[in-house]
Formats: C-alpha cells, sequence, structure tokens
C-alpha cells in the first residue's frame, strides 16, 4: 500500500480530519468507536433473537440443531457479558433459559443410534 | 389449602425489594389488570421479570431505560417515571386500583382466584393480550400434548395438564427445565404437599392463576371436593 492509498484508508476510519471539515482526531476515533460499538450490539440483538425464536419448535429439532443452538448460546453469552450491566442482567437470564431449554429437550430425546 | 384472597385482591403483589433502605413505598402490581393485556410470556420471559416477587433487581434507572417497567411504563403506551406518577404504583397498597376490578365483569367465570376464567376468556376472545412487545409476534407453539398425570393416593383420579392452556399464555422455557426439569415419565415427584410449598404446579396455581383449591380444573372426575 502506498502512502496516499494509506491516507485515503485512514481518512475512511476516521482517523484523519479532511481539510475544510474540521473535526478533530478524538472525535473521528469516537465516530468510530460508537459506530463499531452500535455495530457489534445490532450484531449480537439480531444473533440473540434468532437463536431464541427456536424455543417454540425445540421439541422438534433434531440433536444436531439443538447442540447447534447450544453453541451458539454459549458464544452469544461472551458477547452479552461485554455489554452493560443491566443489559446484562435481562439478556443473560433470557439467553439462560433459551439454552437451558435446548439442553433440556437434547437430554430428554433418546440417544441416536 | 392457603387461604384465598378477596377476587381483587388474587394476584395482586408488594414489590418491597428496597423498602427499608430507600423512602420509596413498595410497588404494588396487579396481575389481572395486566394479563388483559399482555401475555404472562411478555414479563416473564421478554422482560426478564422472575415468577418469584422480589426476586428481579428491578431499579428506577433501569425503569426510566425502557427494561423492565419501563418497557410500557414510559409516557407512551402508559403513564411514565414522571414525578407525578409515583404513587399509582409505589404506594404499599396491595388493593390499589381495586375500583377497575369491575371491567372484568361478563368475563366468563369461576368460583375461585379473580372469579375469571382467564383461559377461556381468552379463548372466545373475550380477551386479547399481547403475546410479545416486539414487532414481530412469536409463533403458536405447535406442541399440544395433553398429559394425563397419575395422582398420588388412589381415591384421587388423575390430574389432566394440557400444554396448550399453557402455552397460549407462557412459552416453553418459562417451565422448562427450571420449574418442570421432568426427563422421565411419571408424576412421583409432584407431590401436593411440595405444589403447596410453592414448587411445581404450585409456581403460578396458588396465587396468580386459579388456586389448587379450585381442585376440578385439574382433576376433572373429582367428585368430591371444597
Amino acid at each position: 500500500m502506498n502512502r496516499r492509498n494509506i491516507a485515503r484508508f485512514l481518512v475512511l476510519l476516521g482517523f484523519v480530519p479532511l481539510p475544510g471539515f474540521a473535526p478533530s482526531i478524538q472525535s473521528g476515533i469516537q465516530v468510530t468507536l460508537e459506530a463499531r460499538q452500535a455495530f457489534a450490539q445490532e450484531g449480537w440483538r439480531e444473533e440473540f433473537d434468532a437463536v431464541c425464536a427456536k424455543t417454540d419448535i425445540a421439541m422438534t429439532l433434531s440433536r444436531d440443531e439443538l447442540t447447534d443452538l447450544i453453541g451458539r448460546c454459549d458464544r452469544l453469552k461472551t458477547r452479552i457479558e461485554a455489554e452493560d450491566e443491566s443489559t446484562r442482567k435481562v439478556y443473560l437470564r433470557r439467553l439462560g433459559m433459551c439454552r437451558d431449554l435446548y439442553r433440556f429437550v437434547l437430554e430428554s430425546k433418546p440417544p441416536a443410534r | 389449602m392457603p387461604p384465598e384472597p378477596p377476587p381483587e385482591l388474587y394476584g395482586n403483589l408488594l414489590i418491597r425489594r428496597t423498602w427499608g433502605t430507600s423512602r420509596v413505598r413498595p410497588a404494588t402490581f396487579s396481575h389481572w389488570s395486566h394479563r388483559r393485556k399482555y401475555t404472562c410470556r411478555v414479563c416473564h420471559s421478554e422482560l426478564g421479570f422472575a415468577f418469584r416477587a422480589d426476586a428481579t433487581e428491578i431499579t428506577e434507572a433501569e425503569n426510566k431505560a425502557g427494561k423492565y417497567c419501563g418497557a410500557c411504563h414510559n409516557g407512551r403506551t402508559v403513564f411514565g417515571h414522571e414525578e407525578e406518577h409515583c404513587a399509582k404504583c409505589h404506594n404499599g397498597n396491595l388493593g390499589y386500583g381495586k375500583e377497575k376490578f369491575s371491567e372484568l365483569i361478563g368475563l366468563p367465570a369461576t368460583k375461585s382466584g379473580n372469579r375469571v376464567d382467564w383461559g377461556r376468556a381468552l379463548e372466545e376472545k373475550r380477551i386479547t393480550p399481547a403475546a410479545s412487545l416486539s414487532a414481530e409476534p412469536p409463533s403458536d407453539i405447535a406442541y399440544d400434548k395433553t398429559l394425563t398425570l397419575t395422582a398420588e393416593w388412589a381415591f384421587v383420579p388423575p390430574a389432566i395438564f394440557p400444554h396448550k392452556k399453557h402455552t397460549d399464555w407462557l412459552e416453553c422455557g418459562n417451565c422448562h427445565p427450571e420449574i418442570f426439569n421432568v426427563r422421565k415419565k411419571g408424576t412421583k415427584q409432584f407431590e401436593m404437599t411440595r405444589i403447596l410449598k410453592g414448587e411445581f404446579c404450585g409456581v403460578c396455581h396458588l396465587s396468580v392463576a386459579f388456586p389448587i383449591s379450585d381442585c376440578k380444573r385439574c382433576h376433572p372426575s373429582i367428585k368430591r371436593y371444597q
């Protein structure tokens, strides 16, 4: 990457203010961080909704599907644990209910032959 | 059997988690006034309220941020957390708002609890509580198996457990596995003495859903009761 491309890249990331616009480097970083946090939050909320939407049909899911959902719950838990306290309180409880149900249904199923 | 309060107080509770450490009076909550508008799953799943009063750490800041009660009590859906509304909930009065109980007149009747057959009211669409606060409501739960549960005493006929009547209000994860962690067939563990202590069916059927003193609702073939 030559110098010109590096400069373009930094401008795109918001680290370097464009002449005439004058946002500080600090605010550029702030905007970028907020955007990333918002994106990350959106990401886990979508995944949360997708994972917990299957509780209604848990009884019809195969062992593999249930195992996959439990794994997704575990990965999601790590992401939610990084959120603020009240988000953790509400969503970890809900996530725990989803995970526990999938585990319950999985353990209730007769073993695969 | 635990004594049953008057119909207008059945299912009412006081949330007194911080009573004693703050100046704020316990918050009153009436199930009958809320369940007309929302199914149980909205609060006990979507909003994260535990089934036991005071087990959920609800804070004013969280309510104001749209969590817990604040999901609806936001000044748009219904009255919010402005100072003039504090005493509508934080009044320490279990019977607060009982004058509105007359709004339930005309709903299918029973002999116990709120004297309202909430299940029938829902089936007959006399009430249409929302099943979710989100734009996309959850799909209906297809699992509708009715269980016949042998009673612990020979002279008591079996209890009937219709999943459908429960999934109309709740979702599977509300009961399984936390309340009913049952993997084997059999009913030996569902002793009435444990139910009366608030386990199993007793989580709801002692204080909110129809009370277990209404034997026939679960044991339809029972001859003598009450």
